[in-house]
């Protein structure tokens, strides 16, 4: 039996699904659009949590948070220009290693810089209202609120603009909308300072809402690339979907009572895990993923 | 001083093991595996768990490689036709599943703690003697990788794994059982792998889950990078001057003023850079592969 | 991109948001660090200069890490007693050093530097560590290579079997776990939650006090390990929150423990009694609001007054950081007086001259005589609560 009631169980899913689905968007979009699969995409959230938490000395967080957006994407641009593009014409493989590399380096200056204990933002220990049924801090409705906000602004953005049509052109088709003359070179920087920037907002969030560490990034690597590639990699929307549905799974595996015993909670990557493992072997495509395509 | 020079001696020699392994899957097949620590995992602790029980470290190793060989086959098997970003993925999201199990069973695994008092593959010897045989076992079993990587080079298979490598959908159309390949390479690797983890188990007499930690396989990628994808003696030279960064620097705290983590950061830094520095300058490593002579 | 190359404005004020707030994380922990005014502090007593020669002995520690405020309080614990015995009659003679190594808080890295230790710098003793699952494959490792282990942080009554030549200077989890259970049943408590982290520990002290509860008749209605270094720990206090006991029993270090400790205000967990065991582990390190009003229970040591707590005091310019000092102190003398009891500085004659010593000297921590297993046969520990953030003992 369930040992937790409905509204809760929703609840969780929200909180911890937001954080995915904001990395699994952006991180989809991206290898849709440039076929990069970048494994130092979550090192976007690391960098803006840490920025946002440097600034919130100087700034009022808010602020911080918004320059931390900012830093986040400068950074991943800066990036792009001196490694990945020379990455990407070796080809696939290579610029997936070269952003483990940088991942692993990019953690490694955080150590460095900040040391390996949490750091958070001083404040006030605040207390659970319930919501709706379900008991949530003020931290924890400010991400779901963020990063729902943010989501169907991305959106809105893909479907509505022309820009967002450009973008999704070059996704589903990138020799195609080059030779069509759609103007990749602004579309790439269109889609990486979407993905660089819901990223840096998913880092902060989390890192207001508990604490940030150098791994911040690096531990969402699986459950995030789970959901893209469950979703169907290139598609948004089955990234978001893919994400909110296994922290759902996930928050229901993890109430399930087997008369008096649990699964330990340290078990709950493991249900991502095991999920990606079964789709890989009997959908490969994803959800949402296109039928051609050599994987 | 000698002690702590053959420690590291011995240090390469696993890795190098490790390193020969991931080659023959990357640069034999083309397929990144970022997991590999998964089959090293599996012969650590098949060592250690048998040796507590009393069944012997040998029976262990046996018991290790066979398990790991297995597995890699079944691996290669479940995964098809998958290649590239789904390759890898999946495999570190086994690895990790692994690492999870490991850390969460306390009865078999030890859990978090890890299990110590693995009994040496040598018998009790102490001193000299004791140094000596471990290394003389070290440098044992990398020839017996070596050995079994080259042949493989040579084989058939090794000739069906290049073409897969440079081009999958021509070796299937040329009629080549591309899953069939890849599960026996995989085996081979994982046979290859669990062999350095339980020889490494034994010789520090520990096994735990942080060493299965994703960043072990990193290392040994860098490993096979610097040294060259596709050459058996560029994943031993590679293991070389990896670990004598990695670990020749773990004293960098003695002329530098920085705390431990930082100098632990450091050196990852060093790693990584120096990765990055290869693929990108260097990218077919130090000793690349050359295109095979073909006697007509 | 190319917009950088055109645009050197952007990119220029780009880096520069960049390096700003690279700045401003460094400059925020200078700040906070010296934002606390220390009374003044007297040095460390200066050496016999009748001494000549050094002997070493070495030491494996938090230094970093999720244990680093313990690590660098057993530092202190060390530096206190080698100063003290230098300025006395040094060790046969000779003055004595402790080759401090940094174990990171890993498992493989306690091993490296005891190795480090024991082949490099060649020592008979090695003083260390603090995390059970640390301590326990270290101990094995110096009892294969001959050399004597003191463990001076570790409970877990796995140490008993790792070896003839390993001692601790702390008593063991069974020891505290009994003390706890009766502490709680006498308090009138009959249904317990408990919370430890998952690790050789944690599990072990959980185990003890599970079983000593329940032998006195009381029930443990939920137990969780946590694993450590995540972010939040909300689902394994719900757990503990559903299972409706009458008190929680939680046992929690670093920075974990802080988190646990300020959410389990936020869940409004502390509505209800909260018993803390190895309660300078936690507190110390957790918002005050988060842990008013906690009882708990703790080593003796950690119990002000006392000769050696005045020496800590006007060192340092503040009271003990954790428990865990006096144990590092009394382990260093150990080590010296083995020493110098066995004639040199040879680990077979050190394990030894141990248990002799051990009879005769009285630790800050107490009395340190220790069993057949090379374990204290005697742990005094106390009850306390928390006011104001601070660990009040009767």
């Amino acid at each position: 039996m369930i040992t937790q009631q409905p509204p809760e169980l929703i609840a969780d899913a929200l909180v911890r699904g937001s954080t995915i689905a904001l990395l699994a968007a952006g991180l989809t979009l991206v290898y849709g659009t440039m076929r990069f699969a970048n494994v130092a995409h979550v090192e976007f959230a690391t960098v803006g949590a840490y920025a946002t938490i440097s600034l919130s000395g100087v700034f009022i967080v808010p602020v911080a948070g918004i320059i931390g957006v900012v830093v986040a994407v400068a950074l991943g641009a800066a990036m792009y220009e001196l490694l990945f593009r020379r990455l990407l014409v070796m080809g696939e493989m290579p610029a997936m290693i070269g952003s483990l590399a940088v991942s692993v380096v990019v953690q490694a200056v955080i150590q460095l810089a900040y040391g390996s204990r949490p750091r958070d933002v001083p404040h006030e220990l605040e207390q659970v209202s319930t919501v709706l049924g379900a008991d949530l801090t003020p931290s924890q409705v400010q991400l779901v609120a963020v990063s729902v906000s943010a989501l169907v602004l991305t959106g809105a953005l893909l479907r509505w603009t022309p820009l967002g049509r450009k973008v999704r052109a070059v996704a589903a088709n990138a020799e195609l909308a080059r030779v069509s003359g759609v103007g990749e070179r602004r579309v790439v920087a269109t889609v990486w300072a979407i993905a660089g920037g819901l990223a840096a907002i998913s880092g902060i969030e989390l890192a207001l809402e508990s604490s940030a560490t150098p791994a911040l990034g690096f531990n969402l690597l699986l459950p995030v690339f789970s959901a893209a590639i469950v979703g169907g990699l290139g598609s948004v929307l089955g990234a978001v979907i893919a994400s909110y549905g296994v922290a759902l799974l996930e928050a229901i595996v993890l109430a399930l009572d087997f008369g008096g015993s649990a699964i330990p909670v340290s078990y709950r990557p493991a249900i991502g895990f095991v999920f990606l493992l079964l789709a890989l072997i009997f959908r490969p495509r994803g959800l949402l993923g296109a039928k051609v395509r050599i994987v | 001083m000698f002690d702590y020079v053959a420690w590291i001696a011995i240090l390469v020699c696993c890795y190098a093991m490790i390193a020969i392994s991931l080659n023959i899957q990357s640069g034999g097949a083309g397929m990144i595996n970022l997991g590999q620590v998964a089959f090293v995992g599996i012969g650590g602790y098949s060592v250690a768990i048998f040796s507590r029980a009393g069944m012997g470290v040998w029976a262990g190793l046996l018991a290790g490689v066979v398990i790991a060989a297995g597995a890699g086959y079944l691996l290669g098997r479940l995964g098809r036709t998958l290649g590239g970003v789904y390759w890898a993925i999946a495999t570190l999201a086994v690895a990790e599943l692994l690492r999870l199990i490991i850390s969460n069973t306390d009865t078999v695994t030890g859990g978090m703690q890890g299990l110590g008092d693995v009994a040496p593959l040598w018998g009790e010897l102490h001193g000299t003697a004791n140094t000596l045989a471990r290394l003389a076992m070290a440098l044992a079993f990398l020839a017996a990788v070596v050995l079994a990587a080259v042949h493989l080079d040579r084989s058939q298979l090794g000739r069906s794994l290049r073409i897969i490598r440079e081009n999958e959908p021509l070796a299937a159309a040329l009629g080549i059982d591309v899953v069939s390949a890849k599960s026996r390479v995989l085996a081979l690797s994982g046979a290859a792998a669990a062999l350095a983890g339980g020889f490494h188990a034994s010789d520090i007499s520990f096994v735990g889950p942080d060493q299965l930690l994703p960043f072990q396989t990193f290392l040994a990628l860098t490993m096979v990078v610097i040294g060259g994808l596709g050459r058996i003696a560029g994943a031993v030279v590679g293991a070389v001057i990896v670990e004598a960064i990695y670990d020749g620097t773990r004293y960098f705290r003695d002329f530098l003023d920085l705390a431990s983590d930082q100098i632990a950061a450091l050196r990852i830094l060093l790693v990584g850079a120096i990765l990055l520095g290869f693929l990108l300058l260097r990218p077919k490593g130090i000793i690349a592969d050359h295109p095979r002579r073909v006697r007509v | 991109m190319r917009l950088f190359r055109r645009h050197p404005a952007t990119l220029f004020l780009l880096s520069s948001a960049v390096v700003l707030s690279l700045a401003a994380g460094c400059a925020t922990t200078d700040a906070t660090d010296s934002a606390q005014a220390r009374p003044p502090t007297t040095p460390l007593p200066s050496a016999n200069p009748a001494l000549s020669g050094t002997i070493t002995i070495g030491a494996v520690l938090p230094l970093t890490g999720a244990n680093a405020t313990v690590g660098t309080d057993q530092q202190r614990g060390i530096e206190l007693a080698v100063a003290k015995i230098n300025a006395g009659n040094g060790v046969l003679g000779k003055k004595l050093a402790v080759a401090v190594e940094d174990s990171q808080g890993q498992t493989t890295a306690t091993i490296d530097a005891a190795r480090k230790l024991v082949a490099v710098s060649t020592v008979p003793v090695v003083i260390g560590e603090y995390a059970s699952g640390n301590t326990i494959p270290m101990q094995q490792f110096l009892q294969q290579s001959s050399v004597v282990g003191i463990n001076v942080g570790s409970s877990s009554i796995e140490l008993r079997g790792t070896g003839a030549m390993q001692f601790s200077t702390i008593g063991l989890d069974d020891k505290a776990g009994e003390f706890s259970a009766n502490a709680l049943y006498d308090k009138g408590f009959r249904k317990v939650a408990m919370l430890a982290p998952n690790n050789a520990y944690g599990s072990g002290i959980a185990r003890s006090v599970a079983d000593a509860f329940t032998g006195k008749g009381g029930q443990v209605v939920a137990s969780e390990l946590y694993t450590e270094g995540q972010p939040n720990y909300r689902q394994e206090l719900a757990r503990l929150a559903n299972a409706d006991p009458d008190v929680y029993v939680v046992t929690t270090y670093g920075r974990d423990g802080a988190a646990i400790n300020a959410e389990m205000y936020e869940l409004a967990m502390t509505s209800k009694p909260v018993f803390d065991i190895y309660m300078s582990q936690d507190v110390p390190d957790s918002d005050a609001k988060a842990v008013e009003g906690r009882t708990g229970m703790d080593v003796k040591s950690s119990v002000g007054g006392s000769e050696y707590e005045t020496y800590y005091r006007q060192t340092y310019g503040e009271g003990f950081m954790t428990s865990f000092s006096g144990f590092a102190y009394d382990a260093v003398f150990l080590a010296a007086l083995a020493i110098e009891k066995a004639g040199a500085p040879d680990a077979g004659k050190v394990a030894a001259a141990v248990p002799d010593v051990a009879v005769s000297y009285q630790g800050v921590t107490g009395p340190l005589a220790v069993g057949p297993d090379g374990q204290r046969l005697a742990q005094p520990y106390t009850l306390g609560t928390v006011r104001d953030g601070r660990i009040e003992f009767p």
